[in-house]
């Protein structure tokens, strides 16, 4: 017998069993019900959305699921929302992934805490638990909640965590509303001794609204928050780093999606139907009408798989590892799998030229040497330089290697499909 | 004579790996996870059955063809360890008998 990190464990089992197409990762999507409305949010539903309620799984569909699931050998649950304490029963689904032995991620915004809910979360106590802060100061979580009240309920809720010594984290989303506090709430967080992250990646709402893009940051101001955190710009430059030092194989995808979804990974949303991710939204199986087996090696399997029908830039670009987009979010944005959304690739490309990343012409890249869109995004580049130099960001580059290293590419697990 | 009393934990088997995944109580809280070889699961299911030690290392004896010495050890090793991950409770034969 040994005694493993949970960290060593992750990496030891997607090393071996992402090759086998084992679905070692779920996310439960509970409802999409919230009793918060935030501006960015691309699924959230009103809490007296009636309709939405009664299409919700029942804890025995629930209890079906968790046994195939189980058999089928997921061993990481992540329930989200909406918010999961929208269900009145959550705790009931909760203890019966506790029971089959899941290791248990749970997204809240901490509002709907209760005494109650802390203590039996601190009996049984999950893997993690992620409160996602809208704001450090009222006015601005408000402001993007649009529920007077919810800040002092959130900070209640992390409150009854922290008493419990619950392993909470903390995070934040930027937005056009948030931007200005992102580092307050680190502060924050710091202050209370709980990890802290942020993400600027804001999507289109799943019933096709566009609205949460109204307070997306535009890429240069993303990558200027890149620029005000040490730890994401070391992030950042480490995966540049393998672009430099290391003989990557060329980046080629023959497939739509290109990520760990449908290989080790799969979603389900509060209707009971599977998909890649929770952001993709067409190819669905009904878990209420079919076997998870049969979703998951069948189903799933043949959307993983599917062929590319046009030749497009992230074909075969070289920076597509460092890039946040995909096929879902190609979708849901542009309504096409295959069209790169603009949000995603010049973020990405900033980010590159940033880091002094030579990037070959691509005709099919208007961002590329030679292209339209070339010396406009240099012009960004050069003022990001600006304001690296300002808050004393070295963007040098320093070799760490001095041999060339193979890496395989986490799309190589496609291969095996 | 020592017993041991399991503490809600689940083993699960992925692949060739075995987990064993405590679900309630501090024990949950660990850093860190156990991952058991063919001996320890073989134990951990027997502790369904029986706490007693000594039968266990009977067990053990007859089941892998060890010495009596040797199952004895296995199991105090075993047993050990997950005492101290708070995975079980010994039970001493005059605090078990009161």
């Amino acid at each position: 017998m040994e005694s493993v990190s949970y960290a060593e464990l992750s990496r030891r089992l997607h090393e071996r069993l992402l090759a086998q197409r084992i679905p070692l990762e779920a996310t439960f999507e509970v409802s999409r019900r919230c009793p918060l409305a935030c501006r960015h949010c691309y699924n959230n539903l009103p809490m007296n959305d009636h309709a939405a309620r009664r299409r919700e799984l029942s804890l025995d569909e629930y209890r079906r699921i968790f046994d195939e699931i189980a058999e089928a050998g997921t061993l990481w649950v992540l329930f989200t929302g909406g918010e999961i304490f929208a269900r009145r029963d959550f705790l009931d689904i909760y203890t019966e992934a506790k029971r089959r032995g899941f290791l248990i991620t749970l997204f809240t915004n901490g509002t709907l805490l209760t005494p109650r809910i802390a203590d039996y979360l601190a009996e049984w106590r999950p893997f993690a638990i992620e409160i996602t802060l809208y704001g450090y100061t009222r006015e601005t979580y408000e402001r993007l909640t649009r529920v007077p009240g919810s800040y002092d309920r959130c900070h209640q809720g992390i409150r009854l965590l922290l008493e419990r010594r619950l392993p909470l984290k903390l995070k934040t989303v930027g937005t056009t509303i948030t931007r200005d506090e992102i580092f307050a709430m680190r502060d924050f967080a710091e202050s209370l001794g709980v990890p802290f992250k942020f993400d600027s990646m804001i999507n289109p709402r799943v019933d096709c609204s566009q609205s949460p893009l109204e307070v997306r940051l535009t890429p240069e101001e993303v990558v200027e928050l890149d620029l005000r955190d040490p730890r994401r710009m070391a992030e950042w430059r480490a995966l540049n780093d393998r672009y430099r030092t290391a003989a990557v194989a060329p980046y080629v995808s023959n497939t739509v999606y290109d990520c760990g979804g449908g290989v080790g990974s799969f979603a389900v949303n509060p209707y009971g139907e599977m998909s890649i991710c929770v952001l993709s939204q067409v190819d669905t199986y009904d878990l209420r009408h079919g076997s998870f087996r049969e979703g998951w090696e069948q189903f799933l399997r043949r959307v993983r798989m599917q062929p590319r029908t046009r030749p497009a830039k992230c074909t075969s670009c070289e920076i597509r590892l460092m890039c946040t987009s995909c096929a879902a979010v190609n979708e849901l944005e542009n309504g096409d799998k295959e069209a790169a959304v603009d949000f995603f690739c010049r973020t990405n490309h900033l980010r590159a030229y940033l880091l002094g990343l030579d990037l070959k012409p691509n005709p099919l890249c208007e961002y590329r040497p030679g292209s339209e869109r070339y010396e406009d995004i240099q012009a960004s580049v050069a003022a990001l330089r600006a304001r690296a130099r300002e808050l004393g960001v070295d963007l040098s580059f320093k070799p760490r290697r001095t041999l060339p290293v193979l890496q395989g590419h986490p799309t190589a697990a496609s291969q095996t499909l | 004579m020592n017993t041991v009393k399991k503490l809600p934990c689940v083993m699960r088997r992925i692949a060739d790996e075995t987990l064993l995944i405590p679900i309630r109580g501090q024990a949950a809280d660990l850093d860190a996870i156990y991952v058991l070889n063919d001996t320890a699961a073989f134990l951990w299911s027997q502790l369904d059955n029986t706490g007693d030690v000594a039968t266990l290392s009977a067990l053990l004896c007859e089941a892998f063809e060890v010495s009596p010495a040797q199952a004895a050890q296995d199991v105090t090793d075993f047993l050990t360890a997950l005492e101290k991950g708070g995975i079980v409770e010994f039970r001493h034969a005059a605090s078990s008998a009161a």
